[in-house]
């Protein structure tokens, strides 16, 4: 299947690049605010994982959602 | 003596070194000397269904107004509070059954009255900074007409290898109620009066700075939940007979995630991608995969397009309507557990003024058995497709105190230094 | 089905994993590696010898840190505190866009001197663990004492440090 290969591939074509270890001054772009793992403003990313949620049988990623909701 | 505000210097400063709350980096080391306060309202519009699709209504659904109100605090160096409060409004009609038309195509049946709900839920979370993570305890409670839930939770961030590295983990608990309306009652004597479920949850990340430009995360995460999983309003067509939905008291829910940030440059903006694999003992499987590009445009703009597409699997026990009676006694025929995908655009603007930020985004919704990549046999006539609009605004004010220094006209920086003064090594 | 696709993600776990190779700053007591860099403000280069003589709070920063906008002001306090005692604070910026550097220093007021980035292989020697970073020298120009990250709370910790460090002899 296509979409189980993505993840193979990615890691092949980051380790081809031949990665030097960043250093602590080299990190400006990273510390950008468009780099961050949230977008968006006042819980953005909260509101749209309990929208998909519970909407779509799938759940979870590297988070605590609290709350569920009795959705129909 | 005099004592001048922060400067705009260091306001212009704060909020160019602000909102990291996904990076590993040493601007995450302690709490930050700063508070913020937002609140977004959103609204959630979902199409109606066409009318080969349902029994002939108006196929109306569901609306929901979300207002959100959000308020981060630091307390000292080491600790910061937040809350967060949402205020929902649901109304509109909602799946009910599905049966089979005279010539055996599935229809979507709707509850006929048009249902009215309100929803609150208030989290809490102290968190606090440590040399090298932070560790944060969130308890929470969500509370419907007929639904009260209880949650709770702990995570822990170790950042290593020279911050090249966070690894992060949690563990959560969720106590859910349910009170559904007309429970039991004459008009609806196989509706459940009163249930309950428990669900676990635990998660582990690691993420990693692998370019100056780019940094990857992949994480795992495990839920298991017991009790009540089905859901008291829904009815499933089994031989012409009308019966409870009905779906196994446990269930075993794994997701795989990756998710990848990479600035460009030369155009200014971060290729965000996020990736999921999600299996559970129901037989679902899923695969989603949103791609965003976050450009930055002059005078504080930013604007994000960005594209998701999901698909997943039917759960084992699912059909659109049943012909024979099972022998485990599952049925469901909500289009949540049936086999479909979905595609979603959305774009957002937002504009950074002093202390404020203002964003306004729209979000369209596509939901269709076409958009799987294994083909769907039997595909539920009543997926969803929605739209959503949303606007937020959030001010940040700094906490640090003022710094003393005497008067006197600012020397300017020196070409070379001073020559050495003599001074007394000793007072 | 879902053991293979699971299988197929291990390759970029590792990956993730990969060791940083740690450049050591000097030992406690050693002479730094000489530093040479032009002035932020542009000019002919200066030497971290030039300043041999006084006590230096060698400061590593960048506009993009946030600990190092709370040192900043700090910083410079300290240093009219204790300069005509002999103390001096020298800040290395590491921008790339040396403008930007330029700029919040002069609206802050900063009035120690601000040095650009020097070459990246002699940074290298410096070990720089994390950012801010920061190296105090005694009046030999030895290391004497390490400061990393930066906290409000952190001041005592290096005014106590700087003390000692003006109360010995002079060469």
């Amino acid at each position: 299947m296509k979409t189980k290969s993505l993840p193979l591939a990615g890691a092949l074509l980051l380790a081809g690049c031949g990665l030097q270890p960043v250093q602590p001054w080299q990190r400006e772009d990273l510390a950008r605010p468009e780099m961050a793992w949230e977008r968006g403003l006042v819980e953005e990313g909260a509101i749209r994982s309990h929208t998909y949620q519970s909407k779509e049988a799938a759940i979870g990623g590297p988070a605590l959602g609290g709350g569920g909701c009795g959705c129909n | 003596m005099s004592t001048p505000k922060p400067s705009r210097a260091l306001l212009a400063l704060s909020a160019a070194a602000a909102a990291l709350p996904g990076y590993s980096g040493e601007a995450q080391a302690w709490a930050e000397e700063q508070a913020d306060a937002g609140y977004r309202y959103s609204h959630y519009q979902e199409a109606s269904l066409p009318a080969s699709a349902t029994n002939g209504g108006a196929g109306e659904r569901y609306e929901v107004d979300s207002h959100q109100f959000h308020l981060l605090h630091p307390y000292g160096e080491a600790w910061d509070f937040s809350a967060d409060l949402m205020l929902e409004t649901m109304s509109g009609a909602s799946p009910w059954y599905v049966a089979p038309g005279s010539g055996g195509q599935a229809i979507q049946v709707l509850s006929g009255a048009s249902i009215q709900d309100q929803r609150t839920v208030l989290q809490g979370r102290a968190r606090q900074h440590l040399e090298q993570g932070r560790r944060a305890l969130s308890l929470g409670v969500s509370k419907e007409d007929d639904y009260l839930a209880y949650s709770g939770g702990v995570e822990a961030e170790w950042d290593f290898n020279q911050r090249l590295n966070t690894l992060s983990a949690g563990l959560g608990y969720s106590y859910d109620q349910l009170k559904p309306t007309d429970g039991g009652s004459a008009r609806f004597p196989n509706r459940i009066a009163k249930a309950d479920k428990d669900s676990f949850t635990a998660y582990a990340g690691l993420s990693r700075v692998l370019t100056p430009q780019t940094v990857a995360q992949l994480g795992l995460s495990y839920s298991y939940s017991d009790g009540y999983l089905s859901d008291p309003y829904k009815l499933a067509y089994v031989d012409a007979n009308l019966l409870p939905d009905s779906r196994p008291p446990d269930r075993n829910q794994w997701a795989l995630t990756g998710r990848l940030r990479h600035y460009l440059r030369s155009l200014q903006a971060a290729l965000h991608v996020d990736a999921r694999y999600y299996t559970d003992n129901w037989g679902v499987a899923s695969d989603s995969l949103e791609v965003a590009w976050v450009q930055k445009l002059p005078s504080d703009w930013r604007l994000t397009p960005s594209l998701r597409w999901y698909q997943q699997g039917h759960a084992n026990f699912y059909r659109p309507y049943y012909n024979a009676t099972r022998e485990d006694g599952f049925y469901s025929s909500d289009y949540r557990l049936s086999a479909y995908g979905a595609l979603s655009g959305r774009v957002a603007a937002e504009k950074s003024w002093r202390g404020f930020s203002f964003s306004a985004a729209v979000e369209a919704y596509q939901s269709d058995g076409d958009f799987a990549l294994r083909s769907v046999s039997d595909e539920s006539p009543g997926l969803v497709d929605f739209l959503v609009v949303s606007a937020a605004l959030s001010y940040r004010w700094s906490l640090a105190p003022p710094t003393p220094r005497s008067g006197g006209a600012l020397q300017p920086e020196p070409a070379l230094p001073a020559p050495v003064q003599i001074v007394p090594a000793t007072p | 089905m879902s053991i293979r696709s699971a299988a197929a993600w291990l390759p970029a776990l590792g990956l993730l994993l990969g060791a940083a190779a740690a450049a050591a700053p000097p030992e406690l007591g050693a002479a730094v590696p000489e530093l040479v860099a032009e002035p932020l403000a542009g000019g002919a280069p200066q030497h971290l010898a030039d300043y041999r003589g006084r006590v230096v709070y060698l400061d590593f920063w960048a506009t993009w840190c946030a600990p190092c906008r709370i040192s900043l002001p700090l910083l410079d306090g300290l240093r009219e505190e204790y300069a005509e005692r002999g103390f001096e604070v020298v800040g290395v910026n590491l921008d790339e866009e040396r403008g930007k550097a330029l700029q919040v220093v002069r609206q802050l007021g900063l009035r120690y001197p601000q040095l650009a980035a020097p070459e990246p292989a002699s940074l290298l020697a410096f070990g720089i663990g994390q950012m801010p970073y920061a190296y105090l020298l005694d009046r030999q120009g030895r290391l004497r004492y390490i400061h990393q990250g930066f906290r409000r709370s952190d001041v005592p910790t290096i005014r106590a440090e700087i003390e000692k460090l003006l109360l010995e002899e002079k060469p």
